[in-house]
């Protein structure tokens, strides 16, 4: 998280006129957003620094920024033993994952039929998922909550999973981008003999990767990170996911905050990581998503 | 002519075979709760009676809305939320983003930064931050003794700033996201309008008022619904930091919700009070983009 | 670069369904837990009963759990536990509202929970189930010790028979000159709590989410019932139940306990205040040896000394905190509720003597006392002032018991409220109590209909 000496300038600098002064007030702006980007951090920082101490250290001011000493320990008690975090992760990334490759395949699909195939009822369907668009996840819970008890996906994977497979909002965003390429290139695919599923699949589909991209993102993040659900709908300990799994230990732990702080920093510096490396990445695909949506 | 209409038929297949997945998982897991809820409205239900625990009540959920204080209350209190946090977060995601689109150095390793807290999970942030905010000896409350604040806020334990803390907690959490999507948004800004408006020599101030402002439009736009929506359904920080108090300080819809439905197992009427969410997501959504459109004629 | 990371983050998420594919195949029924080898091999599948309860499995359940396991292995028990606060009971009653992997038995730990959950038709009444199971409820447990409902049914059998007492750092009470108090008032309490307030230690301390002093004090005026008057209206309006709201004002606003509102915002528990040495002394009741005893989680090296609940009048002996607890009970929706007698009956018997070592006390009369106390030690003699312990179990009490209120839970409610108002300044004490009378009396009124 150091500022890197070698900075690049990424955006052009104008030479017209004072380009002295030019880099001062870069330079100035510069040194206050990395302050601010700090005062960012600072409960990240407070975390990390606090789940290597021990209860007695952690409300000492002016704040020890880097333990005495590094107990490791809070760590061993984490990942390991009957509720150790390991399975929550597993659990997440399964969810996540299948989640995420159901959401991406069933939307572009039914987004590809939205915007390129003809055929009776088109209209009216597209209509009744836009007006269902806007409807809040709560409206949803409760009602799912009681179908799920009677289909007996309660306590299951599936009751995540599910609803998250087939999405209104995947839907739309990938029609809007199907809408956009031109119907030539489809007309030359079918001149060229190529069935409805070739078009989809080697034409439109590899076209579409920006747009995949940034629902992959999206839907990444809300089931990674999602609580209201998991909290209704999963029982048993084994199937908790990261923020669930947390919360779980963070209620039983009560007031000992080296090891809520431990358990915290395990919930996400995994996925931290993540970010940062793949960062253009996840910037771009969220931002992308606000110019389309 | 036949081969045209056995294109046709094969299109007309292909499309219902494509919307197929999709919809059928539409039908099951959003159109069905959807529906169901409708009818739930209408509903006593002793839920654990099963279907014959089931009475028609007509409108009687929606009156008791009016006299239930606590729905009003976390009404209130959401609006609240709403009114200062998406703002907040809106200017200065703006302001970050304006600079770091054009004066700094170390552009992505700052915006990286900034980004990350959006990137966490609500309930870890939540923990981190409900630590903080103790008190009497917690890290916020030492450093403003520190700089000679007396007595700071109690934060999540004072009916009078809990909803704050909480609101602080989701600024820092989305000036990540504002930020990048103004970033984006000015990328749309033809460079030209700058440079004629510096040869009119107008200030940079007025450049960001008259240019980059307006021309934001759509992107605050979008801004704005999708944090509203957000800050309208806000959940885990009220569920894992205060569970709506002390005395319904932060008792917002959504955990109301989950609490008449769970612990009271009053199921049509935390329907019925989910509708009303609807609503009002709904209705904002539709002024924003009257207002919207009425503003761009404008310009 | 790009183009890599794409790939690489791709092939993680790929890499990890593969792993939570494998991880997570026997997801679905929690029924289906291969993990427990069903020993008596052809007899048939074994039943599974969730058994939830609000003690950590280390501190009992697991081995008591196990040991009826190892017994019954037609009849398996996973035992999961909840928090008992709000955010737990909340969960409990969520799992209890479907009909899948749904706690068959499951505990509840104050009258108003309890009948809370009987009204919402969640509980099943025991009494053809005893009867099927013969177990002896009065030579047991003792009829008197446990609440009948209005409609003349059991739906709880007490596991627990727990003792209030103030538990004493043994050492700052040396360092403030004082003795071990033996009957004491409320006004020596707050006396000896400020003066034993020093520093980074307060006086008292209390987790919010089980006590306050209002409902204590009431309780030790009228033992029976004290939410309700003998003619049946609101005793809301009694004066000890002003005194408990302003001995916990006084005690907060001079510095000698932490607030209530921050105690629930720090989750503040007993365990924490007295043993991580927050708080110099705690009002509360045996299980806290459990946590005394745990030294890998709660650090210590001074004794704990066990005195006598306060009393509101000299020469009172009720026990607040004490009496019967654990109410033991069965889901109305349980398709295993033969099973889940059975399991009950062993361990209200027997199988709850794994309880003891965690500082809880089982019902059954017949139990070994001397062996109790000796367990209730365990290895933990230097932590433990044992004199005063033993005084404590062998002391003769007037326990509370609420078995006639009408509404318990939303009296209870009500209470909360305008004690939470009047606490955060939000109303004098004056208003909470005209407006706990008041609300109190309509709760009763509309609780009749």
């Amino acid at each position: 998280m150091q500022p890197a000496a070698e900075a690049i300038p990424t955006t052009r600098i104008p030479v017209r006129k004072q380009p002295g002064l030019r880099i001062a007030v870069k330079i100035a702006v510069t040194v206050i957003l990395a302050a601010f980007a700090v005062l960012m951090m600072i409960p990240f920082l407070w975390m990390l620094s606090t789940s290597f101490k021990i209860n007695a250290e952690v409300f000492r001011y002016p704040i020890e920024w880097i333990p005495k000493t590094w107990h490791w320990d809070n760590y061993k008690k984490v990942w390991t033993g009957p509720n150790a975090f390991g399975i929550y992760y597993l659990n997440s990334m399964k969810i996540t994952s299948i989640t995420v490759i159901g959401n991406l395949l069933t939307s572009a699909m039914a987004g590809f039929a939205f915007a390129k195939l003809r055929f009776k009822g088109r209209e009216f369907l597209f209509l009744l998922y836009l007006s269902t668009m806007m409807i809040p996840g709560q409206v949803l819970l409760l009602p799912r909550f009681i179908l799920f008890d009677h289909m007996r996906l309660i306590n299951t994977h599936w009751s995540l999973i599910l609803p998250g497979m087939f999405t209104v909002f995947g839907t739309f965003l990938l029609r809007q981008f199907f809408s956009t390429l031109p119907n030539e290139l489809l007309e030359a695919a079918r001149v060229d003999g190529a069935g409805f599923w070739r078009m989809f699949w080697q034409i439109a589909l590899p076209l579409t990767k920006p747009a995949l991209v940034t629902l992959m993102i999206i839907t990444f993040n809300w089931h990674w990170n999602e609580y209201e659900g998991p909290l209704i709908f999963l029982r048993s300990r084994e199937l908790f996911t990261i923020p669930l799994g947390l919360t779980t230990y963070v209620e039983e732990m009560g007031t000992n905050y080296v090891m809520t702080m431990a358990a915290s920093v395990s919930s996400f510096i995994p996925l931290l990581i993540v970010v940062v490396i793949g960062q253009r990445w996840f910037v771009e695909g969220i931002a992308s998503s606000g110019l389309k949506g | 002519m036949k081969r045209w209409r056995n294109s046709r038929v094969r299109e007309q297949a292909a499309g219902y075979l494509f919307i197929l997945p999709n919809f059928a998982g539409y039908v099951v897991f959003v159109l069905t709760p959807i529906l169901f809820s409708l009818y739930l409205v209408f509903v006593d239900w002793e839920y654990l009676k099963g279907f014959a625990g089931i009475r028609w009540v007509g409108l009687d959920n929606f009156r008791e809305l009016g006299n239930d204080p606590k729905f009003l209350h976390s009404l209130k209190n959401n609006v609240v939320f709403t009114a200062i946090s998406v703002p907040a977060s809106m200017i200065i995601g703006l302001l970050l983003a304006v600079l770091l689109n054009k004066y700094v150095y170390m552009r992505n390793t700052l915006r990286t930064i900034i980004f990350l807290p959006y990137m966490a999970s609500l309930a870890a942030v939540s923990v981190i931050w409900s630590i903080m905010y103790n008190a009497s000896s917690g890290p916020i409350n030492a450093f403003l003794k520190s700089i000679g604040i007396a007595h700071p806020p109690g934060w999540l334990s004072s009916p009078q700033s809990a909803l704050y803390a909480i609101i602080i907690m989701s600024v820092w959490m989305t000036i990540g996201y504002t930020m990048i999507i103004y970033l984006a948004g000015l990328q749309g800004i033809s460079k030209d309008l700058y440079e004629a408006a510096d040869i009119d020599g107008a200030s940079k101030l007025r450049q960001l008022l008259q240019i980059t402002v307006p021309m934001l439009s759509p992107t605050t736009f979008l801004i704005l619904i999708t944090q509203l929506i957000w800050s309208f359904q806000v959940f885990a920080p009220v569920a894992i930091m205060t569970q709506g108090g002390p005395i319904d300080s932060t008792m917002v819809l959504s955990y109301h919700i989950y609490l008449e439905a769970f612990r009271f197992y009053k199921m049509g009427y935390a329907a019925a009070m989910s509708w009303v969410l609807f609503a009002i997501i709904f209705v904002v959504t539709i002024v924003q983009w009257q207002g919207q459109r009425r503003w761009q004629n404008h310009f | 670069m790009k183009r890599t990371t794409a790939t690489a983050i791709g092939a993680v998420l790929a890499a990890s369904m593969i792993l939570g594919g494998c991880g997570g195949s026997n997801d679905g029924d929690g029924q289906t837990a291969s993990s427990a080898p069903s020993a008596s091999g052809g007899s048939g599948k074994a039943i599974t009963l969730q058994f939830w309860g609000g003690v950590p499995p280390e501190s009992g359940p697991q081995e008591a759990v196990d040991n009826w396991n190892k017994l019954h292995p037609d009849i398996q028990v996973q035992y999961t536990r909840f928090v008992n606060d709000d955010a737990g009971n909340l969960k409990l009653e969520t799992a209890l509202l479907s009909n899948q992997d749904a706690p068959d038995v499951f505990m509840s730990y104050s009258d108003f929970n309890v009948t809370k959950r009987v009204e919402a038709g969640m509980i099943e009444p025991l009494d053809d189930l005893i009867a099927q199971v013969g177990f002896d409820v009065d030579g047991i447990i003792g009829v008197d010790n446990i609440k009948k409902f209005p409609d003349g049914h059991y739906y709880y059998l007490p596991a627990n028979r727990n003792i209030g007492a103030t538990l004493i750092n043994k050492t700052a009470l040396e360092a403030a000159g004082e003795q071990v108090p033996e009957a004491w008032t409320w006004d020596q309490f707050a006396a000896l709590a400020k003066k034993l307030t020093t520093g980074d230690m307060k006086g008292t301390a209390m987790d919010a989410a089980l006590n306050n002093y209002g409902e204590h004090l009431l309780a030790e005026e009228k033992p029976l019932d004290s939410y309700i008057k003998d003619d049946g209206t609101s005793n809301f309006d009694s004066p000890a139940l002003k005194q408990g709201l302003e001995l916990q004002k006084d005690l907060e606003s001079s510095g000698a306990q932490l607030s209530r509102a921050e105690a629930v915002a720090n989750k503040l528990t007993n365990q924490d205040a007295l043993l991580t040495g927050k708080a110099a002394m705690v009002v509360s009741q045996i299980y806290m040896l459990r946590y005394i005893k745990d030294t890998t989680n709660y650090p210590h090296d001074f004794q704990i000394v066990f005195a006598p609940v306060p009393q509101l009048t000299e020469g009172g002996n009720v026990n607040i905190g004490g009496g019967m607890g654990d109410f033991m009970s069965i889901n109305k929706n349980s398709p295993n509720k033969d099973a889940a007698i059975q399991f009950m009956d062993w361990y209200l018997k027997e199988g709850n003597m794994a309880m003891v070592p965690g500082g809880r006390i089982p019902t059954n009369k017949q139990a070994d006392q001397a062996k109790i106390a000796e367990m209730l030690i365990g290895d933990a003699g230097d932590l433990i002032d044992q004199a005063s312990l033993q005084a404590a179990l062998s002391g003769d009490y007037v326990f509370p018991t609420s078995y006639n209120v009408p509404a318990p839970t939303e009296l209870h409610q009500v209470y909360t409220e305008e004690m939470e108002k009047y606490l955060l300044g939000a109303q004098s004490i004056d208003a909470a109590t005209a407006a706990l009378k008041k609300r109190g009396d309509e709760t009763i009124a509309s609780a009749k209909k």
